[in-house]
């Protein structure tokens, strides 16, 4: 193998069959795998149990909240407008990348869990149940470096509904008792005691990929791709109608407040000859 | 009729009825931060200088937007080795529509941009406080960067225009963003828009360039991958 060469665990066109992540797509993917856990194979590269699939199954299905006036939602629909319905989700998509906003923002949040998780080891605390002052510490400085930290904060509703849906099917999957899930509702708790701020689904949903071994880097992507059926049903739609009023907003919906008119210089350079 | 759903937190809130605009006034007549597009900056300026005004809010003088022009031509061509260039040709062999090789090449375009202006950010902090020697990693490294930055002077010093700071012996790509911060482009966003938009055209027309739907002409193992399984 040349330096040049580069090493993939994805994926390897056959003969008669393809290979994914190590596994025949005939013989061992085919008839066994969902599309959740494949997305799950995809990114993570490993299998989920079938506990595992069924969880992340409801995590996709809590999370979905489609109405076309949502921020991510609305850009898909914008980007439709003119018919294309994969314009729509890809820039859905990409400019989910890094947002505060949106699902991918799971992953900062998972890596706010693995940070608090990590002062509990270092300090020698027991654990969320045991407090407590340490956790009451971590989460003060936490609010004391930003205001509002990412996973934190429901925009116009007292709490995020998609959580309650999420710690429903948490519990109902056996899974409240798992490490993070219980650090998750401990900080929950905490911050809300000392900042009246609810966790958001992010925080939530982070939670629950960790537990599975999942680390940030991956949640993100996983969140945004199982995550992406609102898009779909978004740009879909959007295309479909193609409104005239998505094209351009009616007459007067445009409020302007920059500089007033002026001339330039070069303008006024020419008038004065 | 379908039945409606009891009010939700988006009924239940009162949201403004207008989208607010900073830049390009509505309407017949459009204005950049101000100033006619068609009444004065059409007659006065050129295009470069339009995108000066759009960015930095100021329309530039001649010594800026000369710079400004030249810098962009610099940055224009990516070859089919470069990723955009690369991707927009694989859209282009998938017989993909025009608007979606535009839609791959400014995604890549955009990836790119954020990349390369990331890693300079040192030079940035260095072009603002405008103290002290060049930070050694901007410095020429062979014959090929000091002739494109002969080039860039030769053809700045053709149009009576002095970059500060291209004497010190910078490579590439510290001398083109020397000539941007000169033409008034500092911040990250104006700097990555300045760098997506200077190759969009080139880059989509060598793309299109490219007979769609042939399979066989696109070297499949450019560069060769190696596949490990993981289990």
């Amino acid at each position: 193998m040349s330096n040049e060469d580069l090493r993939t665990g994805v994926g390897h066109a056959e003969w008669g069959d393809n290979n994914f992540r190590g596994y025949s797509v005939a013989r061992d993917l085919a008839g066994r795998e969902g599309v959740t856990s494949l997305l799950a194979l995809a990114i993570a590269g490993r299998r989920l149990a079938e506990d595992e699939r069924l969880m992340l199954d409801d995590l996709a299905t809590a999370t979905h909240v489609a109405d076309p006036r949502i921020w991510p939602l609305k850009l898909a629909r914008v980007t439709s407008a003119y018919g294309g319905s994969h314009a729509g989700v890809a820039a859905a998509i990409v400019s989910a990348d890094g947002a505060r906003l949106g699902h991918q923002a799971t992953g900062r949040a998972a890596e706010l869990l693995v940070q608090l998780r990590a002062g509990f080891l270092t300090e020698n605390g027991k654990g969320p149940e045991s407090g407590n002052a340490i956790l009451e510490d971590h989460c003060r400085r936490l609010l004391a470096n930003q205001n509002r930290p990412v996973g934190f904060g429901v925009p116009f509703r007292q709490r995020d509904e998609r959580v309650d849906i999420l710690t429903d099917r948490v519990a109902a999957r056996g899974r409240s008792e798992l490490p993070y899930w219980r650090l998750y509702a401990a900080v929950g708790e905490t911050v809300w005691r000392i900042k009246s701020v609810r966790p958001n689904m992010t925080l939530a949903s982070a939670a629950v990929f960790l537990d599975m071994g999942f680390t940030p880097a991956q949640i993100g992507p996983l969140m945004t791709a199982i995550g992406a059926s609102a898009f779909w049903a978004n740009a879909f739609e959007g295309a479909e109608q193609a409104p005239a009023c998505l094209q351009t907003l009616p007459e007067g919906s445009v409020n302007y407040v920059g500089p007033a008119p002026r001339r330039s210089p070069r303008a006024d350079r020419a008038l004065s000859k | 009729m379908p039945r409606r759903r009891p009010n939700g937190p988006i009924e239940d809130h009162v949201f403004p009825t207008q989208i607010e605009a900073h830049v390009i006034t509505p309407g017949p007549d459009p204005h950049l931060h101000g100033f006619s597009v068609e009444g004065d900056l059409a007659l006065h300026y050129r295009f470069p200088e339009l995108v000066q005004v759009a960015l930095t809010g100021v329309p530039p003088d001649e010594a800026t937007g000369r710079a400004f022009d030249i810098a962009l031509q610099f940055l224009a061509p990516l070859a089919s080795a470069e990723a955009p260039t690369h991707a927009a040709i694989l859209a282009r062999i998938c017989d993909a529509r025009t608007s979606s090789i535009l839609a791959v090449a400014s995604i890549a375009l955009a990836e790119r941009a954020r990349h390369i202006v990331a890693r300079h950010e040192e030079l940035l902090k260095w072009l603002d406080a405008s103290i002290g020697e060049l930070p050694t990693p901007c410095l020429a490294r062979g014959a090929e960067d000091s002739a494109c930055v002969g080039r860039l002077r030769t053809a700045l010093a053709r149009v009576g225009v002095e970059v500060p700071g291209l004497t010190l012996g910078p490579d590439r790509w510290t001398a083109i963003f020397m000539t941007l911060h000169f033409a008034g482009l500092r911040r990250p966003a104006q700097l990555e828009t300045a760098l997506v938009m200077a190759s969009l055209a080139p880059t989509v027309a060598e793309a299109i360039s490219h007979v769609p739907s042939v399979l066989t002409q696109y070297p499949m193992n450019l560069p060769a991958y190696v596949y490990e399984e993981d289990p």
